[in-house]
C-alpha cells in the first residue's frame, strides 16, 4: 500500500500528464482516491480537475506548468510534502482529512464544505449559497457517519471486531445482538417484541429441521417452559441433533455447492455423474456429525489426497465429479468458476480473457486457479455388493495425470493456447496465504481399487453365484476353475504386495496359477464348444420350420442365425485346440495378471494445497462467505447482499461488523457450524416477532437494520416435505439414491432425494422457486397464481387433506372445535383465534341446518385443504 | 400519491364486507396503492392506450442493422474512425464516458475500425422510413411505426437488460420495473387474468433474471406472472385433484381461505407476500378457466395464425407469443412481457462475431410475428389501444469487433454500444411514419433528442394514463432519473 501511495504523490509533484484535460483524463489515481474518500458524497461537478487545478488552463496542458494548481490543490500538494518529509504516508485521504477545515480560497467556507455543497475549494468566487449553507449542517454530519463507518475490508484477514456497547444492554442475549441493537439505537428504531412462543417454535423447527413441532411438541414445549426458563433452548439443542437437521441444511449447502444429478440422453453423459447422491448423503452425514466447514471444504476438493483409502470420505469429491462437463474446457472453467464463487464469493471467470476489471485478479491467475485442477478427472469406483459401476458407485475424483499443462489462452480463447507459457498452479496473490504444493503418493487401493478386500470378496461370489446357478455340468466346471483361478490370483497379489516377488513361495504361487489358468481355459473352451453345437442344432431346427412356413424374412433371419452359429462352433473348436495345446506345454511362473483399473501412484496435490490455503484462517474470504449463506437462510436476507460477488462488482454489506464478528466466530468455535446455528438462534435478535411497526417501516421499510424478524417463504422442498410429514405420510429414511422423476410424483420421501437434474426437475418444487440446476447461490421467494394452483389442486395436497382430516377426526371423535384447533395446530402450529374458530365452525357446517348436527364428512377434508393454502403454511413467520 | 395505511380496520372491513366466496374485488390491501376498482379510476390522465406489448430481445439488436441504418458505414467500411470527418466528435472520451454510470469499472475496448453495413435498407410505405432488410415485414408496417433512434443507456454490459426495464444499474439491485409500475398505478383490467404477464424465458442471471419483470418494494403482488405458451397444458395443477371438487365448492374453500389470511394480515399489515398471496388465490381461481381460453390459438382462422407464422416453424414459436399477446390484452391485461432470445448468460442476440448469421436468423424468427402482430391489432381495430414496444438492453458497435488472438472474434461482428440504439413502438397512441430523434453519422452517439430508458417508461406509462412524476411509492426515494420525460413528440 505505502509504496503505491508513494508513487501516487511522486506523479503528483512531477509529472502531471494530463493530455487535453477533462475530467475524465486527469491523473487518474489521484482522481480515484479523491472520489473514494468522498465516495456517494462527492457532487458531480467537483469530480473534475478544476477541483485541484486552474480550470481556465486546462486547454491544451501538457504538463504541471501549463495546468497549475489552485490554493486548494497548493495546499493539497505542500501537505503531501510535508508528510513525507515526516515519513508518513502521504495518502490522498489523510491529507483531505487533515486539510478538511481549512479555507484554502479564503472564501469563509471549508474546503469540506466547499467539496460537499459542490463549490470549488479553491476558487473564492465560488461559494455556498444561503439554501446550501442551510444544508451543510447534516451533509457535514452524513459525511461524517460515512467516513467513521466501519471498514470493510472483505479482502484483508478478519479481525473480530469489538462487541459494540450499548446505552441499554438488557435486550442482547448475545453479541450478535449488541451488533444489531446498535443499529436501532443510530437509526432510532424501536424493535418488536419477541414472538409468541409458538410462532418462535414453528420458525426454529421449519429453520433447523424443515419439518413443522407437532401438536404433541407444542403443547409440550407450552407446558415445559412455564417452568424451564431454558426450555427454548433445550429445543434447540434437540433440533440440531436431529438428523432432519443434515437434510435442511444439506439442501441448502447443495444449493451453494449446485448439486445436481446426472443429466444426458441415453448412456451420454453430459455433466455431473451418475450415483452422485453419494456426494449429498455425505453432505448430510457430515453436517449431522458437525464436521467442521473447514474440513468439509478439504474433502471435497481434497480427499482423494487426504484420505485416499477412506471410501465414505471420498464421496466428499462429489463436489468435483458434479462440475465434470463433456467438454473439458467447459468443465475447467465450471470448476473454477463455482469452486471461486461458493467458497470465495468472487467471480473470477472475468479473468480468462482479461484482467479482472473490478478485482485485483490477472489474468494468469485465472489460469493458476485453473492449474490447480487442470489434473484431475472422475472416475467411479465400486461399493460393497455391486460389481457393476453402472449400477450403483462412488463417482470420485483423481489426478489423471502429473503432468498436465495449462496453457494459457489469449484473450481467453481455447483455440489461442500460448504453448510457451504453460502455467504453474498457483491463488491470487492478493488474499495473501501461502500455497505449498506437496505431490501425495497413493496406496494400492487408490491406484488399483480393485485389490480392495470387499471387491475381491464381491468376485469370488459373483463365481460361486455363476456355479451356483449353472445348469450343466460342464458349465460348473467351467466356473469352478475359474473361481479357482480367482483365488489363486489374489494369492499371488498378495505376495507381491508384500514385496516378495520372485521369492520361493512366489514361484511355486505362479506355477500354480499357469496350471490352474490352463485348465480354466480348457474347460472354459470345452463349455464354449459345447454350447455353440447346441445353438448350432437350434438353428437348424428354426431353419427347418421356417423354411417349411416359407415366409421369407424368416427364413433370412434363420440362415442368419445358423451362420452366426457355424462361425462360433469353429471359433470354440480352435480355442479348445489352442487350449489343449498349452496345457501340454511346459509350466512356467508367465501367468497372466488380472485385468483391474490401475489409476497413478501419486497425486499431485495441487488440490489439497488449494484447500488448505482456502482454508488457513487468514484467508480473508472462506469464513465470511460461509456466515453470510448462513446468516440469510437464518434472516432471508444475506448480510452481504451479492452472496456470490464479495469483491468490486458485488455490494457493500448491512452490517460489516456483525459479519466479521461472525466469521471470527466460526473459526474460533473450529469451524462447527451448529455452534453457530445455537448462536443464532438463540439471539435475541432471531426471536424478535414479525409484526410491523408503522414508524419503524416509515425510517427502514426493507427491515435492513432487523428492528423485526421478517416473514420468509418455505422453499420448494420444505413445503413439499411438510405436506408429506404433518398428515404422517413421509418417508423419513435418510440418504439412498436418487428417486427418478416417474416416481417421484408418488413418493412419501423428502424432496432432497427426488432427482434434480437438468430437464428433470420436480414442477411442484419448481413452482415454489426451485433451485436451478446450473447455479443457485441464493433463492428468489415469488408470490405467483401457479403456486396456489400447486397447493390446491395437486394430488399431494389432496393426499394430505385426506390423511389428516382421517387422522384428526379419529383423534377428535366428532368435536368440532377440538377438531379445528387440531388442524390449525398441526398446519400453522398455533391456536385458532375466536374469529377464526367461528369462520371454521361456519364453513363445517355449511349447508347443514343452522349450524346444528354433525358437518358432513367432505367438509372436514376441505378445511384441512384450506389451511393448507392458508399463507402461513408456507410462511415462516 | 396518497395511501391509506393498511390497518386493522381495513381488514376486518374487508373480511366484514359480505364478500363470500370469490366475488372479491381487489379492492384490498391498499397501501400504497391506487384503488383499483374500476378500470380508470386510478389514471391521472386520460389514457390512450389500455394495453403495452412490450417485447425485449435479448442480448443487444444492432440499430445499424435494424432501425437506424447508416449509409455512411459503407462509404467507410474499414476505415477508422478517426479517418472520417467524424473522429473527433465520436470519439470523445468525454462524451463516451458521460452516459456511462461508473466509467472507471467499465472499461470497453472502443473498436474503430467500421464495418459496413451486413444487410441493405430501403424505405417503406408512403413515410418512407428506412429499415434493414432483415425486417421487412416490420417495414411494412412502417406507416404505423415510431423509431425513436436516440436512446441511451449506463451500462456497457448485460446487466443492461435490468437497466432497460428499471433505468436502474444492476449492481444498485431490484428495482420496480416498468410493468410492475403500470400494475401498481392500474391494477387490473380484468380479475381473471394476472396484471402483468410475462411470456417467454426472460434474462440469465447475470443480467437480471426475475428482476427483470419484478416488482421489487412495490411488492410480489405487482410482479410480472410467468405463464407457457402451450395450448397443451397450458397451466399446470388447472384442475383439482379431487375428482369431486365442483368450482363452487372450491369457491367457497378460497372464501374461507381468503378470510383466514385476512385475520392474519391485522396481525402483520405490512406483509407484502400475504397481499399478494390472498390475491394470486383469487386469480389462481379464475386462471383455471381463462388462461386454458386464451391458449386456444385453434379458434383463431387460419389466415390470422399464417398472419402471425404459425405455419413455418422459424416463427411459430415467437408468433405464437404474439398472438397469446394479442388474445391476453383482449382480456383486458395491462403489461405483456415478450422475451425472445433466451441462451443462458447474455442472450441470442448478443452478436460479437458473425453478426451477419446470427442477427439475419433471429430477425427472421421475429420480424414476421411482431408484423403480423401490429397488423392483426390494427385490422381488429386494437391497435390505437395497444402499444407495441420493441427494444432491447443497447445497440451494437459501428466498428467491428477484433479480439487480439482470437480468431472467431475478427471482424465479423459488432460490440455492446450503450451510445445510441433505436427502439420502435406502434400504436397505442404513437404516431406512424416517425422518426425521432438521430444518431451521429456513424450510428455511435445519440446526438439529436436524447432518451435515457427511463423516458421510454414514462412514455409508457403516459399513454397508459399515468403521470410518471407522481408514481411513488411510501417511504421509499426514486431518483431523478427513474421518472424519466414522456417523448411528447411522438406522441400522435
Amino acid at each position: 500500500m505505502n509504496g503505491l501511495n508513494r508513487r501516487v504523490v511522486s506523479v503528483l509533484l512531477l509529472v502531471l500528464s494530463c493530455g487535453i484535460c477533462t475530467p475524465a483524463s486527469a491523473n487518474p489515481a489521484n482522481r480515484r482516491a479523491f472520489a473514494r474518500y468522498f465516495g456517494n458524497y462527492l457532487s458531480k461537478d467537483m469530480n473534475s480537475c478544476s477541483v485541484c487545478h486552474v480550470a481556465a488552463h486546462a486547454e491544451g496542458a501538457e504538463s504541471l506548468d501549463d495546468f497549475p494548481h489552485n490554493p486548494f490543490g497548493t495546499q493539497l500538494r505542500l501537505e503531501g510534502e510535508k508528510l513525507s518529509e515526516e515519513n508518513r504516508d502521504p495518502e490522498i485521504a489523510l491529507r483531505l482529512k487533515l486539510l478538511a477545515e481549512k479555507d484554502a480560497d479564503g472564501d469563509g467556507f471549508s474546503n469540506l464544505q466547499e467539496i460537499l455543497v459542490g463549490t470549488a475549494p479553491g476558487d473564492k468566487t465560488k461559494f455556498p449559497d444561503a439554501a446550501a449553507v442551510q444544508k451543510l449542517k447534516t451533509l457535514t454530519a452524513e459525511f461524517h457517519e460515512y467516513r467513521n463507518r466501519y471498514a470493510w475490508k472483505p479482502f484483508q484477514s478478519v479481525k473480530r471486531p469489538e462487541v459494540p456497547l450499548l446505552k441499554e444492554a438488557g435486550w442482547a442475549r448475545n453479541p450478535i445482538d449488541h451488533f444489531i441493537a446498535a443499529g436501532h439505537e443510530k437509526k432510532g428504531l424501536k424493535r418488536v417484541g419477541e414472538a409468541a412462543p409458538t410462532i418462535l417454535l414453528r420458525r426454529v423447527y421449519l429453520d433447523l429441521i424443515g419439518l413443522n413441532p407437532t401438536p404433541q411438541e407444542i403443547r409440550e414445549f407450552l407446558e415445559v417452559s412455564k417452568t424451564n426458563p431454558r426450555a427454548y433452548e433445550e429445543v434447540v439443542d434437540r433440533l440440531l441433533q436431529h438428523p432432519a437437521y443434515g437434510e435442511r441444511w444439506g439442501r441448502h449447502w447443495m444449493d451453494v455447492w449446485r448439486y445436481s444429478d446426472w443429466a444426458g440422453y441415453k448412456d451420454a453423459l453430459r455433466v455431473s455423474q451418475r450415483h452422485i447422491w453419494h456426494w449429498r448423503d455425505w453432505i448430510i452425514e457430515s453436517l449431522n456429525a458437525d464436521k467442521g466447514y473447514d474440513q468439509m471444504v478439504v474433502e471435497m476438493l481434497a480427499a482423494d489426497e487426504l484420505k485416499p483409502d477412506d471410501w465414505d470420505t471420498l464421496r466428499a469429491t462429489g463436489f468435483l465429479a458434479r462440475n465434470f462437463h463433456a467438454v473439458r474446457n467447459q468443465w475447467m472453467d465450471d470448476v473454477v468458476k463455482h469452486t471461486s464463487q461458493a467458497f470465495l464469493g468472487i467471480t473470477v471467470g472475468c479473468a480468462k480473457c482479461h484482467d479482472h476489471m473490478y478485482d485485483p485478479i490477472l489474468q494468469d491467475e485465472y489460469f493458476s486457479l485453473r492449474a490447480v485442477f487442470e489434473n484431475y478427472h472422475v472416475r467411479t469406483d465400486r461399493v460393497a455388493g455391486v460389481l457393476d459401476t453402472s449400477k450403483n458407485g462412488i463417482p470420485r475424483a483423481y489426478d489423471k495425470s502429473m503432468t498436465a499443462k495449462t496453457w494459457f489462452f489469449e484473450k481467453g480463447d481455447e483455440r489461442r493456447p500460448l504453448k510457451d507459457k504453460s502455467i504453474p498452479p498457483g491463488v491470487p496473490k492478493f488474499l495473501g496465504g501461502t500455497y505449498e504444493v506437496q505431490p501425495v503418493s497413493l496406496p494400492l487401493v487408490a491406484s488399483q481399487p480393485a485389490q480392495r478386500d470387499f471387491v475381491k470378496q464381491d468376485f469370488i461370489a459373483q463365481m460361486r453365484g455363476a456355479m451356483a446357478q449353472a445348469k450343466q455340468p460342464e458349465q460348473r466346471l467351467a466356473a469352478e476353475s475359474a473361481l479357482a483361478v480367482l483365488e489363486a490370483q489374489f494369492a499371488i497379489e498378495e505376495i507381491e504386495a508384500a514385496g516378495k516377488k520372485k521369492s520361493d513361495g512366489w514361484q511355486t504361487a505362479a506355477k500354480n496359477l499357469v496350471k490352474l489358468q490352463r485348465q480354466a481355459a480348457l474347460e472354459d473352451a470345452k463349455w464354449k464348444l459345447m454350447s455353440a453345437v447346441e445353438k448350432q442344432a437350434q438353428a437348424k431346427k428354426t431353419l427347418a420350420k421356417a423354411e417349411k412356413n416359407k415366409k421369407k424374412s424368416a427364413i433370412t433371419k434363420a440362415k442368419q442365425q445358423l451362420k452366426k452359429a457355424d462361425q462360433q462352433h469353429k471359433a470354440a473348436e480352435t480355442s479348445l485346440k489352442k487350449a489343449e495345446e498349452a496345457s501340454q506345454a511346459k509350466v512356467t511362473a508367465k501367468y497372466t495378471p488380472r485385468k483391474q483399473p490401475t489409476y497413478p501412484k501419486q497425486s499431485s496435490g495441487r488440490r489439497l494445497a488449494f484447500a488448505r490455503w482456502l482454508t488457513e484462517k487468514n484467508n480473508p474470504l472462506t469464513a465470511r462467505v460461509a456466515m453470510n449463506h448462513i446468516w440469510l437462510r437464518h434472516f432471508g436476507q444475506p448480510i452481504v447482499p451479492t452472496v456470490n460477488e464479495f469483491g468490486g462488482n458485488g455490494r457493500e454489506p448491512m452490517h460489516p461488523a456483525l459479519l466479521d464478528w461472525l466469521a471470527a466466530e466460526l473459526m474460533q468455535r473450529d469451524w462447527s457450524m451448529k455452534e453457530m446455528h445455537r448462536l443464532i438462534v438463540t439471539s435475541a435478535t432471531y426471536r424478535m416477532a414479525g409484526t410491523g411497526s408503522k414508524e419503524n417501516s416509515q425510517i427502514d421499510p426493507d427491515n435492513l437494520y432487523l428492528w423485526k424478524k421478517s416473514a420468509r417463504r418455505m422453499e420448494g422442498e420444505i413445503v413439499r416435505d411438510n405436506l408429506l410429514s404433518i398428515p404422517g405420510r413421509l418417508d423419513a429414511q435418510v440418504g439412498g439414491p436418487d428417486i427418478s422423476n416417474e416416481q417421484a410424483q408418488d413418493s412419501l420421501r423428502k424432496s432432497i432425494y427426488l432427482r434434480h437434474a437438468h430437464e428433470k426437475l420436480v414442477e411442484f418444487v419448481q413452482i415454489f422457486d426451485g433451485p436451478s440446476v446450473s447455479e443457485c447461490y441464493m433463492r428468489d421467494t415469488s408470490v405467483q397464481p401457479h403456486q396456489a394452483l400447486a397447493l390446491a389442486n395437486s394430488k399431494l395436497s389432496f393426499l394430505a387433506s385426506e390423511a389428516l382430516a382421517a387422522k384428526i377426526e379419529q383423534q377428535t371423535t366428532g368435536d368440532v372445535s377440538a377438531f379445528i384447533e387440531e388442524a390449525f395446530l398441526s398446519i400453522l402450529s398455533r391456536l385458532p383465534n375466536k374469529e377464526e374458530q367461528k369462520l371454521c365452525r361456519e364453513f363445517l357446517f355449511d349447508g347443514t341446518e343452522g349450524g346444528k348436527g354433525t358437518p358432513p364428512q367432505d367438509q372436514y377434508q376441505k378445511l384441512i385443504s384450506v389451511l393448507f393454502n392458508h399463507n402461513d403454511f408456507v410462511t415462516i413467520r | 400519491m396518497s395511501s391509506p395505511q393498511m390497518n386493522r380496520r381495513t381488514f376486518l372491513g374487508d373480511t366484514g364486507m359480505g364478500m363470500t366466496g370469490m366475488a372479491l374485488t381487489s379492492l384490498l390491501f391498499q397501501n400504497g396503492e391506487l384503488q383499483a376498482t374500476e378500470s380508470g379510476s386510478g389514471r391521472h390522465l386520460a389514457p390512450r392506450a389500455k394495453s403495452v406489448i412490450w417485447i425485449f430481445l435479448i442480448g443487444g439488436l444492432s440499430h445499424l442493422e435494424s432501425f437506424d441504418p447508416k449509409p455512411a458505414l459503407n462509404k467507410y467500411a474499414g476505415k477508422s474512425i478517426d479517418e472520417t470527418p467524424f473522429g473527433d466528435a465520436v470519439l470523445n472520451k468525454d462524451k463516451i464516458n458521460k452516459v456511462l454510470l461508473d466509467p472507471s469499472k467499465q472499461k470497453r475496448k472502443i473498436y474503430k475500425s467500421l464495418m459496413p453495413l451486413q444487410t441493405g435498407f430501403k424505405s417503406y410505405g408512403e413515410s418512407g422510413l428506412e429499415i434493414s432488410d432483415w425486417f421487412p415485414h416490420m417495414g411494412s408496417c412502417a406507416d404505423d411505426l415510431t423509431l425513436v433512434r436516440s436512446m441511451w443507456t449506463i451500462d456497457n454490459n448485460h446487466g443492461a437488460q435490468l437497466t432497460y426495464h428499471t433505468g436502474r444499474k444492476i449492481t444498485e439491485g431490484a428495482f420496480p420495473t416498468v410493468g410492475s409500475w403500470v400494475s401498481y398505478g392500474l391494477g387490473t383490467g380484468n380479475q381473471n387474468l394476472p396484471h402483468y404477464v410475462v411470456l417467454g424465458n426472460p434474462s440469465a442471471d447475470c443480467c437480471g433474471a426475475a428482476w427483470t419483470h419484478g416488482s421489487a418494494y412495490l411488492g410480489p403482488a405487482h410482479a410480472g406472472v410467468r405463464m407457457k405458451v402451450d395450448a397443451k397444458q397450458p397451466l399446470s395443477f388447472v384442475r383439482s385433484a379431487d375428482e369431486k371438487m365442483t368450482p363452487s365448492e372450491q369457491q367457497k374453500m378460497f372464501g374461507l381461505l381468503g378470510k383466514l389470511n385476512r385475520q392474519t394480515g391485522i396481525q402483520y399489515p405490512d406483509d407484502q407476500y400475504l397481499q399478494a398471496r390472498i390475491k394470486s388465490y383469487e386469480l389462481a381461481f379464475q386462471m383455471q378457466s381463462t388462461v386454458p381460453e386464451v391458449m386456444q390459438f385453434q379458434e383463431e382462422t387460419q389466415s390470422v395464425q399464417n398472419l402471425y407464422g404459425l405455419n413455418d416453424k422459424v416463427t411459430k414459436d415467437f408468433g405464437e407469443k404474439c398472438l397469446a399477446a394479442r388474445r391476453l390484452t383482449e382480456q383486458g391485461v395491462r403489461f405483456i412481457q415478450l422475451f425472445h432470445g433466451y441462451r443462458g448468460n447474455a442472450g441470442a442476440w448478443d452478436s460479437h462475431r458473425d453478426i451477419k448469421r446470427l442477427h439475419s436468423n433471429l430477425a427472421a424468427q421475429v420480424d414476421q410475428p411482431i408484423a403480423g402482430l401490429i397488423k392483426d391489432m390494427k385490422l381488429r381495430g386494437l391497435l390505437d389501444e395497444t402499444m407495441v414496444v420493441i427494444g432491447s438492453e443497447f445497440g451494437r458497435t459501428p466498428g467491428a469487433e477484433h479480439r487480439e488472438g482470437n480468431s472467431t472474434v475478427q471482424g465479423s461482428g459488432r460490440d455492446h454500444h450503450p451510445h445510441g440504439f433505436s427502439v420502435a413502438m406502434a400504436g397505442g397512441g404513437i404516431k406512424g411514419g416517425h422518426i425521432h430523434g438521430a444518431t451521429d453519422e456513424l450510428g455511435f452517439h445519440a446526438v439529436e433528442d436524447r432518451h435515457y430508458v427511463t423516458d421510454l417508461h414514462a412514455t409508457v406509462l403516459h399513454q397508459m394514463g399515468l403521470d410518471t412524476t407522481q408514481l411513488n411509492y411510501p417511504g421509499r426515494q426514486r431518483l431523478e432519473r427513474d421518472y424519466g420525460e414522456v417523448i411528447h413528440d411522438i406522441l400522435s
